[in-house]
């Protein structure tokens, strides 16, 4: 059967057992390249994995703004029942949000004080889950009581029970007593001061009005066309989560971008490697190709020796790879690397091994491989016979 | 006898005006042993280069088996090498990463003949030219040189040539291997028909062929 082309697979397995430690080499380093861009891609898919999880936890499905020109909405409570109706809403907490400072002692800091019903919060906010020390509903037991974020609480260094001085912009003091203190894993904890809505409201000088709706809904692609729907018919601002977070998916986009990127570079410089090696190869093995050509071997057969080679060395490379990039990715996910939380959201390297990501390398790799070989076994297959038998 | 190989008014010029062959005409029948002689430069590597359809001729015409090797494909003057042709040369040219039986067997494999079925052909071929069994899985590097030019004769023969073309087949072996190796070739000649066109500068040798080519700067003498 001449479609199995014994002849060629016959010589490139001999090249290849012959050349032991040139295929080695570029067997190991596209194993290598594979391995690296796994456990990479993994890293990336499981940090990304992890923000959006993170951002749709801590970020309402939408926020409802004032009409342009307008501070505040003042008819909220209607305003609230109109999008309750909407089947997808399950949730909705008004807030009124006004910057502030608060000082404990020699320790200041500027935050963005919200004020909110406590229960409605909750069904927007995993805050239960969330509230590290102290209680929540203790916010709505006196008109003085504050909760803090985690990260606010420690750069005050203050705990529950003790007092903090909050100054509004418009020179408004008063003090609050810690109740509670929350730790979202996100850096909105540096700057998150909760009170009641009607302690906000007395702090701020305002009426009932608020500053906002936070609206929930579980069916979080359906976000946008909520949004789109409350502005059409309401005449309010809406933003969704995607658009709140905007920057953050900008990030991650590119963030995976330069991943695939840095993966590709290593790639193609193995690939270089090899093409190095086949073009040695071809050189050493010029008066045997001269001789094949004399026997008979055609150009395409001689082209397909090489091809044949670069297949199995890229196969073969590509399963190891394969393997202990798995391995790997899998030992990394069980003794996660830890990571300054401040800086990358999350407290350990997340790991999120996607098959098709998986394949998707393998494919391109095999590929690349391949190509790799395409010049030298080109160039051999071009080789006169005549002059490639008197190559010394 | 009839004719084999047919060569008329065969020209070569290499680049740069270098004139290999100027006007070579030569019959060779069927059975034949022929020795082209002459000194280095003379155009018989050329010659018998154009004769194996490894060079292609600047004019003139070369009649293979019949066949106006002019007006066929490279992939079929390809073929013919394989089917018909079968190459000695001075440097064995064996391939260093596999065995001598392995060697042997490399033609019928491009031809697309089984492994198995060409290694027992290879063997025979091999014990019949005096090859000990137990050098079959040598490779090259391990075999003397009489017996590297005897793998090299074998792998010419496996797909049973009607010519056999030896570039200075015995030009790198001492006088004793060279007359062994060289009574080889006859004896194949005399008892299975092939045709064998040698060049070589070794009066002796060539004194024991059926008929002497002499070249002298791109034509025979007379």
């Amino acid at each position: 059967m001449r479609g199995i082309k014994k002849f060629e697979a016959f010589i490139a397995l001999k090249h290849i057992r012959a050349r032991k430690r040139q295929t080695i080499l570029s067997t190991s380093g596209i194993a290598l390249g594979v391995a690296l861009f796994i456990v990479i891609q993994a890293m990336m898919s499981g940090f990304t994995d992890e923000i959006i999880d993170l951002t749709i936890t801590n970020s309402p499905s939408v926020v409802v703004n004032p009409k342009d020109g307008d501070e505040y909405i003042n008819l909220y409570k209607t305003l609230e029942t109109k999008i309750l109706s909407d089947p997808r809403v399950n949730a909705t907490s008004p807030f009124l949000e006004g910057e502030a400072i608060l000082t404990h002692k020699d320790k200041t800091k500027a935050v963005a004080l919200k004020g909110v019903y406590i229960e409605k919060e909750r069904r927007v906010f995993p805050l239960d889950e969330q509230t590290k020390s102290g209680s929540l509903h203790r916010i709505g037991y006196a008109r003085n009581n504050i909760v803090l974020g985690d990260a606010l609480a420690k750069h005050l260094e203050v705990e529950v029970g003790d007092k903090v001085e909050v100054v509004s912009v418009s020179g408004r003091t008063k003090e609050f007593e810690i109740v509670g203190i929350v730790d979202t894993g996100t850096p909105i904890d540096e700057s998150y001061a909760l009170v009641h809505i009607k302690t906000a409201q007395d702090f701020f000088g305002v009426g009932d009005v608020v500053s906002g709706i936070d609206v929930k809904t579980p069916y979080i692609y359906e976000a946008e066309a909520i949004a789109k729907e409350i502005r059409d018919e309401t005449g309010y601002n809406t933003k969704s989560w995607i658009e709140l977070n905007k920057d953050i998916f900008e990030v991650i986009r590119i963030e995976g971008t330069f991943t695939w990127l840095i993966g590709i570079f290593v790639l193609i410089i193995v690939a270089f490697g090899i093409t190095n090696s086949f073009i040695m190869m071809v050189m050493e093995k010029t008066r045997d190709i001269g001789m094949l050509k004399a026997m008979g071997a055609t150009s395409s057969q001689v082209r397909n020796i090489f091809l044949m080679e670069s297949v199995v060395i890229g196969i073969v490379g590509v399963a190891v790879g394969n393997v202990l990039g798995v391995l790997l990715s899998l030992l990394l996910a069980e003794y996660p690397i830890e990571v300054p939380s401040e800086v990358y959201l999350v407290s350990t390297l997340p790991i999120s091994l996607h098959v098709i990501d998986v394949v998707k390398i393998s494919v391109f790799v095999l590929l690349l491989s391949i190509f790799s070989a395409v010049y030298p076994a080109h160039r051999a297959s071009k080789l006169n016979p005549v002059e490639a038998l008197k190559y010394e | 006898m009839s004719e084999l190989v047919k060569v008329i008014d065969l020209h070569k010029i290499y680049k740069g005006d270098v004139y290999a062959l100027r006007g070579v005409s030569l019959n060779v029948d069927r059975g034949e042993f022929v020795a082209i002689v002459g000194v280095s430069g003379s155009g018989k590597s050329t010659l018998l280069n154009i004769i194996g359809l490894l060079d292609p001729p600047t004019k003139g015409k070369v009649f293979l088996d019949g066949v106006d090797t002019s007006l066929i494909t490279d992939n079929e003057r390809t073929k013919i090498r394989n089917e018909k042709i079968g190459f000695v040369f001075q440097h064995h040219n064996l391939l260093s990463e596999l065995t001598a039986l392995e060697n042997v067997i490399v033609p019928a494999l491009i031809a697309g003949r089984e492994i198995e079925e060409s290694k027992e052909k290879a063997k025979m071929i091999l014990s019949s030219m005096g090859l000990s069994e137990k050098r079959f899985l040598h490779r090259p590097f391990e075999l003397s040189g009489g017996e590297q030019q005897r793998v090299a004769v074998a792998r010419a023969l496996i797909n049973n040539p009607l010519l056999v073309l030896g570039d200075e087949p015995t030009g790198n072996l001492d006088s004793k291997t060279s007359k062994e190796v060289y009574d080889l070739m006859r004896e194949l000649n005399r008892e299975k028909g092939i045709t064998f066109i040698i060049v070589t500068h070794n009066e002796k040798i060539a004194s024991r062929a059926d008929r002497i080519v002499r070249l002298a700067d791109g034509i025979i003498e007379e």
